[in-house]
């Protein structure tokens, strides 16, 4: 076909209407004119031909509605029309909009500040080049994962052929940084000099550290982030180069990293490794190192793993002592960072998803009892000629215009919902400050409103373009399509349904936290203050150190409030070494299988400032000292694990390894929750040392990181800035850091139970409000219908109960079908939530029950507003009613 | 009303419309006693088919209209073939004679 005339002609029926609409009449005019003509020449009378020849045309105005039909530009045409209809008949009904648009808005809203999240934390790659080739490698004892031991490390990475790299991180070092300004307590990172390479990081400004600064002995380098930089250094160029003082060292500025760059817990400095390589020498020893690594291309993981293993086989014959039965196990990087957080964020996808459904069929509720009373208008539609294909899409332009209206201010909703969030969220969820509004998050937006204006209008679009055009006319106002009620009715059913799939997961994570808060730590979390401190000593300076740790426990006791004072090296919910032990007169264990617990050093005054029960013999005291017995305690988990059926009290043990020596058992303590309340720690027994038996000269190496805990009586938080104050008035150059309450510590510690229990309750109460408002607005609607029936029944003598009964009747059979349905939904789908739960099993009968409950007591009440209003209905009124 | 025929008749009256006005313009009117006229009385074309098909035929430019009188000096809108719409009658003509040929021989066969 030819172009131009197309373009012409398109041009003409879109921009000069009228005038083709004109020019069309005046044709049948004048066809109508010719024919009746016709009909006159062949001897009808004027009248009668006209007649005929009206008679023989037909319908003049679907005539031209067919004529229209091919005319091009037709579609373009129609959907403006429809646009604009659909935005004068919105108007029109401002109240229907607004409650709409609202409803849709809420879900549309919650689901893209979801979707924001797993966006960010769960589909975008890492922000690394090419991170899917970047794999954590995890020593393994017997599956059991341990840190990598630094020797173990240079040999994978000196002896491996199939990565690109292999580098060392140890998360958490800190630093004094002192000199120029406050002396200020930095967190640090300790790195192998490729660190950043292999993560395919650039410095922005200065130089990514050599081979050369990763040496022992080599000068020590310092590469700063962007926010220390910003914060300490005003962003100021010159300090690369220039001297910093860390740990009482001077360190040479090298580099900036980038603002974005973020890996494992934040650090203000980052330092080559080997700076501290005296530490890390032994191979026996689990120092916390982590292991990144990046695969070359085009090798497989699986090839990569067997290679690894097989140095790893090779350095435990060569090193048996140490690494007997230790392996490596590969993860993907992406994997080990966001695994553990995917089931939390896709069930709130699932459950805000839900909220969606439920939103839409309120709103095809909605757009049902509309449309019942649009009937007429489309009724005559119809008759003017338009088919029922476009009257459905007339109806779905308004259900697509209404979502997208719903989308835009959804979109708003998202964006204040997503920073809420994202200040709720727990800060370990990793990747969240990658949570942005980006363009995929955009598009999901777009494509949720779309769909969701095609699925709640399908209903309603079909249920009204129903061709039924003589009835409908007929009907005038008396109007009762029994067709929209059942497919409310089915709608209301559904919404009840995921509603209480919704509730019952909302209660069963309520309940897993109930359950949690339960939970006995083993020590007393209230009114106990912590905070932590590092001495920074040479090995010489061991009675320094212990004269400094006497005083200091001693001014705190002093301070007003403080009941008493302990310090400890590792404490629960911190980190603390899990050394391996040897019992004396057992039989040496199985590699890998050796008696192992959750070691803490402590102060006599530790076991009674934590409140922590001692079973069986006695605590340690101010006698044991460096020339007395050297003493421990043992938990009941270690008791029971390794002394079965036998006294430990007497028995003597002593860290693995070579150059220790056997402590005798004195006393067997409660066990004491250390990573959470989860009981995941359980099975780890714990053993505890005494602070004051280290030799003087080894105590510089234990107060790298000591903390200083105190039970207070009043408010501990309160008294932080004079226990503060004490510190500083003994050694002002000393850094006080993470000082925080027990209670926080454990609340932190089920910060992420929380967040998903809260996020998913509050769904959940959405969904029910929601619910609500469709009962209620079914059962009203229903209640309107039969108003004449109702004064029938009053008028033959039916009391208001009777009334009240009928109407509330009704509305609870459907709840009553859609809380069976939900039931059996919520037991089929509650075993998704399995990981999230805790202390409860997924088919837990009194939250199903209680659930069910509560959700028929809402219905209940949103039908008995609408049932009471029936039973007012005066009989008289009722039956003049229409 | 205007349900969509199937495309065989569509193309059926497409084709007497154009043949219809091979021999010189005709109006509304005109064409559907022509197409009445040419079928002996088979097919009787009426307004409610006839104009959709004209303003088709139109949009795809093998029609042109324009505004004249009558015998009777009455005004009338006036088709007539263009260009294209020759060749589209030749291309239609062809392909019905095909069709046509076919279809007989393949009802005649035994």
């Amino acid at each position: 076909m030819p172009f131009l005339p197309r373009v012409k002609s398109l041009r003409r029926n879109l921009f000069n209407k009228e005038d083709v609409d004109h020019e069309l009449n005046e044709e049948i005019r004048a066809h109508l004119d010719l024919l009746t003509e016709t009909k006159i020449k062949q001897g009808l009378s004027p009248e009668d031909a006209r007649r005929a020849a009206l008679v023989e045309l037909g319908g003049v105005e679907q005539i031209k509605e067919s004529v229209r039909e091919v005319r091009h530009g037709r579609l373009l045409e129609d959907l403006a029309q429809d646009a604009r209809y659909a935005v004068r008949s919105l108007r029109k009904h401002p109240g229907f909009t607004f409650v709409a648009v609202l409803t849709l808005a809420l879900g549309i809203g919650a689901n893209t500040a979801i979707f924001s999240v797993i966006n960010a934390v769960l589909l975008r790659p890492l922000p690394y080049a090419n991170a899917d080739r970047l794999v954590l490698l995890t020593e393994t004892v017997s599956e059991r994962p341990i840190g990598v031991s630094y020797p173990n490390f240079v040999d994978w990475r000196n002896q491996s052929t199939t990565f690109e790299n292999i580098a060392a991180v140890r998360h958490r070092d800190s630093f004094n940084l002192t000199g120029a300004g406050e002396s200020e307590r930095l967190q640090g990172r300790l790195v192998s000099a490729n660190f950043l390479s292999t993560l395919g990081v650039n410095p922005i400004a200065g130089r990514d550290f050599v081979a050369e600064d990763d040496r022992p002995g080599a000068a020590p380098t310092v590469i700063l982030s962007h926010a220390l930089w910003q914060r300490r250094f005003g962003g100021d160029q010159k300090i690369i180069g220039s001297q910093l003082t860390l740990n009482r060292q001077s360190f040479t500025v090298i580099g900036i990293t980038p603002a974005e760059f973020q890996y494992g817990p934040d650090a203000d400095v980052t330092v080559p490794i080997s700076s501290q390589a005296e530490r890390y020498a032994a191979r026996g020893r689990d120092p916390g190192i982590e292991t990144v690594a990046r695969i070359k291309p085009g090798v497989s993981v699986e090839a990569a793993n067997a290679e690894l293993n097989t140095i790893a086989a090779r350095l435990e014959q060569q090193y048996p002592e140490s690494n007997n039965g230790h392996r490596v196990r590969l993860d993907s990087l992406r994997e080990a960072t966001v695994g553990d957080i995917r089931p939390t964020l896709l069930t709130l996808l699932g459950a805000v998803g839900l909220v969606l459904l439920i939103a839409c069929a309120n709103v095809a509720n909605l757009l049902l009892a509309r449309s019942t009373r649009r009937q007429k208008e489309i009724a005559i539609r119809t008759a003017l000629g338009a088919g029922r294909r476009r009257i459905l899409r007339q109806l779905f332009t308004e259900s697509v215009l209404l979502a997208i209206a719903a989308g835009v201010a959804g979109l708003i909703l998202a964006l204040v919902g997503t920073s809420l969030l994202c200040s709720y969220l727990p800060e370990d969820i990793p990747r969240i400050r990658e949570i942005t509004t980006d363009a995929p998050v955009l598009v999901f937006t777009l494509a949720a409103s779309l769909l969701t204006g095609v699925l709640f209008g399908l209903a309603p679009a079909l249920q009204t373009s129903k061709p039924a055009l003589t009835e409908t006319l007929k009907e005038g106002e008396r109007n009762s399509s029994p067709g929209h009620n059942r497919t409310g009715k089915i709608l209301v059913v559904t919404e009840v349904a995921l509603t209480l799939v919704l509730l019952i997961g909302a209660g069963l994570l309520v309940k897993s936290f109930w359950r949690l808060m339960q939970v006995d730590p083993g020590f007393n979390p209230e009114n106990l203050l912590a905070m932590q401190i590092a001495v920074n000593a040479n090995p010489d300076e061991g009675p320094r150190v212990a004269n400094f740790l006497d005083q200091l426990q001693q001014r705190v006791r002093q301070t007003p409030g403080v009941q008493s004072v302990a310090i400890s090296n590792g404490l629960p919910f911190e980190s603390a070494n899990q050394p391996a032990f040897v019992i004396e007169g057992q039989a040496p264990a199985e590699p890998g299988k050796e008696p192992n617990g959750i070691l803490y050093i402590v102060s006599p005054d530790y076991l009674e400032t934590l409140q922590i029960t001692v079973m069986r013999g006695r605590t340690f005291s101010a006698h044991d000292t460096p020339g007395t017995t050297p003493v421990a305690l043992i938990d009941e988990v270690f008791a029971r694990q390794y002394f079965p059926n036998q006294d430990p009290l007497g028995k003597r043990l002593r860290q693995a390894g070579s150059n220790t020596e056997y402590r005798e058992i004195v006393g067997i303590v409660r066990h004491v929750e250390h990573t959470n309340l989860e009981g995941r720690s359980a099975e780890r027994g714990e053993i505890y040392t005494a602070f004051n038996q280290i030799p003087v000269d080894r105590l510089p190496r234990f107060v790298r990181r000591v903390n200083l805990l105190a039970r207070t009586t009043v408010d501990p938080l309160s008294l932080a800035q004079s226990v503060r104050g004490q510190i500083a008035a003994l050694d002002k150059d000393q850094a006080v850091f993470n000082v925080r309450t027990m209670e926080q510590a454990l609340s932190r510690s089920v910060a992420a139970r929380r967040f998903s229990m809260i996020l998913l309750s509050e769904f959940a109460t959405l969904a029910l409000i929601l619910a609500a408002v469709g009962i209620y607005g079914v059962i009203s609607y229903s209640v309107a219908q039969r108003t004449r029936e109702v004064g029938i029944r009053m008028a033959l003598g039916a009391q208001t109960t009777d009334v009240l009964r009928l109407i509330v009747r009704d509305g609870l059979k459907l709840v009553v079908i859609g809380v069976l349905v939900g039931l059996a939904g919520a037991f089929m789908l509650s075993r998704l939530l399995t990981t999230l739960l805790f202390g409860v099993t997924p088919t837990d009968t009194l939250t199903y029950a209680t659930v069910a409950l509560v959700l028929v007591g809402v219905a209940l009440a949103a039908c008995y507003i609408p049932a009471r209003r029936a039973a007012k209905v005066d009989p008289l009124v009722a039956l003049r009613f229409e | 009303m205007k349900d969509k025929k199937n495309d065989l008749l569509q193309g059926t009256l497409d084709l007497l419309v154009l043949k219809s006005l091979a021999l010189g313009p005709l109006h509304g009117l005109g064409v559907s006693d022509r197409i009445k006229q040419i079928t002996q009385g088979t097919f009787q074309v009426k307004p409610g088919s006839l104009f959709p098909a004209l303003h088709r035929l139109e949009e795809a430019g093998w029609l042109k209209s324009s505004w004249g009188e009558s015998e009777n000096n009455r005004r009338a809108k006036y088709y007539r073939l263009t260009k294209a719409g020759q060749r589209q009658l030749k291309i239609e003509t062809d392909a019905w004679q095909r069709i046509s040929v076919a279809i007989s021989s393949a009802l005649e066969a035994t």
